[in-house]
């Protein structure tokens, strides 16, 4: 785990539909995966409420496992993949 | 000259120097002259303004830039080599066409035209999206069949033709309209390789994703994928910004009301018995 702070760069409204969410962009739409709707399931919206806010892994996992029930083990393992995606497609600052 | 038509039950005003009577589609839509929601006006001009900003390419030979508060966007078809339109599209109720003499004859056919004056966009804030889907009307509602090119929406219309007595309105296109009141289908004047384009506005009873497959298979979906199934086969390409907002919100209002299916399926009767059975279940 760095120290390093984690913010989404590209703004987006998060929309609930049937237990699922909608990271929808507010900016114009291009080819980039940083600007198409993306679904996240409770725990990754979780994770990107946070993200959007700017965060660092640690804290994450710390408040991911205080509001879910899930080992730091497991909540790491999702979380660094979690953030491995996004850090691939260019959303972090 | 003006000439004014119906679609979405939004009335478009469309000024050009020139319309092709080759478009018997056109003058289903067509009403007499009025105060109308939209405005679309269409420019011969020997060179094609330049665009706004830095381009960036949406595919399908479109090219947008975002600058004046609104898009434009440049088209140059693949399907006819050297006609190229230019569009743009300001935020609020109308839009500027531009065309060179060559293009414009080619451009007034139904199938590019309504594509290319940001018909689309003008409607999204008034509530209407265009679909790629074909339109049947089954029992006084409309079911609308959608997916990607070559899945099998206009099989999948000609079946429930052939065996349920269904009405094909639209065979590749249907317009969506969301109201405080009721979700509408919309028939729009134009169409694809089906060539059938009826002008018929109904409850909207129910949207297929399709897919193929060995078995039949329907079952209704609530969930964030098939709302954005649903969204990849609307006409839009979401280049100004709250675009996609817009047509998420609208998208939350139909599945509210309208329930949406995925039908996995082969091109024969027993798709349309699988369809229908989930069909009765939901009272559609």
């Amino acid at each position: 785990m760095s120290d390093r702070i984690y913010k989404i760069k590209p703004k987006y409204i998060l929309r609930e539909i049937a237990g699922e969410y909608l990271a929808i962009p507010l900016e114009g739409a291009d080819d980039s995966a940083t600007s198409q709707i993306i679904i996240l399931n409770e725990v990754s919206s979780f994770f990107w409420e946070k993200l959007q806010q700017g965060t660092t892994s640690e804290q994450l996992v710390d408040d991911v496992t205080a509001e879910f029930d899930v080992s730091r083990e497991e909540a790491s393992a999702d979380l660094q993949e979690f953030l491995t995606m996004l850090e691939e497609a260019g959303f972090f600052e | 000259m003006k000439k004014f038509y119906s679609v979405c039950q939004q009335k478009i005003c469309i000024e050009s120097p020139f319309f092709s009577d080759e478009n018997p589609d056109w003058k289903l839509f067509e009403i007499a002259p009025t105060d109308a929601d939209v405005s679309i006006r269409c420019h011969i001009v020997e060179a094609l303004p330049p665009s706004y900003s830095a381009e960036r390419e949406l595919g399908n030979g479109t090219f947008v830039s975002l600058g004046n508060g609104g898009a434009c966007r440049r088209v140059d078809m693949a399907v006819h080599p050297g006609v190229k339109t230019f569009y743009n599209h300001l935020e609020g109720d109308s839009a500027q066409a531009y065309f060179t003499e060559e293009s414009l004859p080619i451009m007034m056919d139904s199938r590019y035209m309504w594509n290319s004056v940001a018909a689309a966009q003008l409607l999204l804030p008034r509530g209407a999206l265009f679909m790629h889907a074909s339109y049947i009307e089954h029992e006084g509602k409309a079911i609308l069949f959608s997916g990607r090119c070559g899945i099998g929406k206009s099989t999948q219309a000609a079946l429930w033709e052939k065996h349920r007595s269904a009405r094909i309105i639209n065979g590749d296109k249907a317009g969506v309209l969301v109201t405080d009141e009721e979700i509408f289908a919309c028939g729009l004047p134009f169409c694809g390789t089906s060539r059938i384009c009826n002008n018929v506005t109904m409850p909207l009873g129910a949207i297929v994703l399709l897919e193929q497959g060995e078995s039949n298979k329907a079952r209704r979906v609530t969930g964030a994928q098939a709302l954005v199934d649903v969204l990849n086969n609307i006409y839009l390409d979401f280049a100004l910004p709250n675009e996609h907002q817009m047509c998420v919100d609208l998208l939350f209002r139909v599945f509210e009301k309208v329930p949406v299916f995925r039908l996995n399926c082969t091109p024969d009767e027993r798709a349309v018995s699988a369809l229908e059975e989930a069909l009765g279940k939901e009272a559609v």
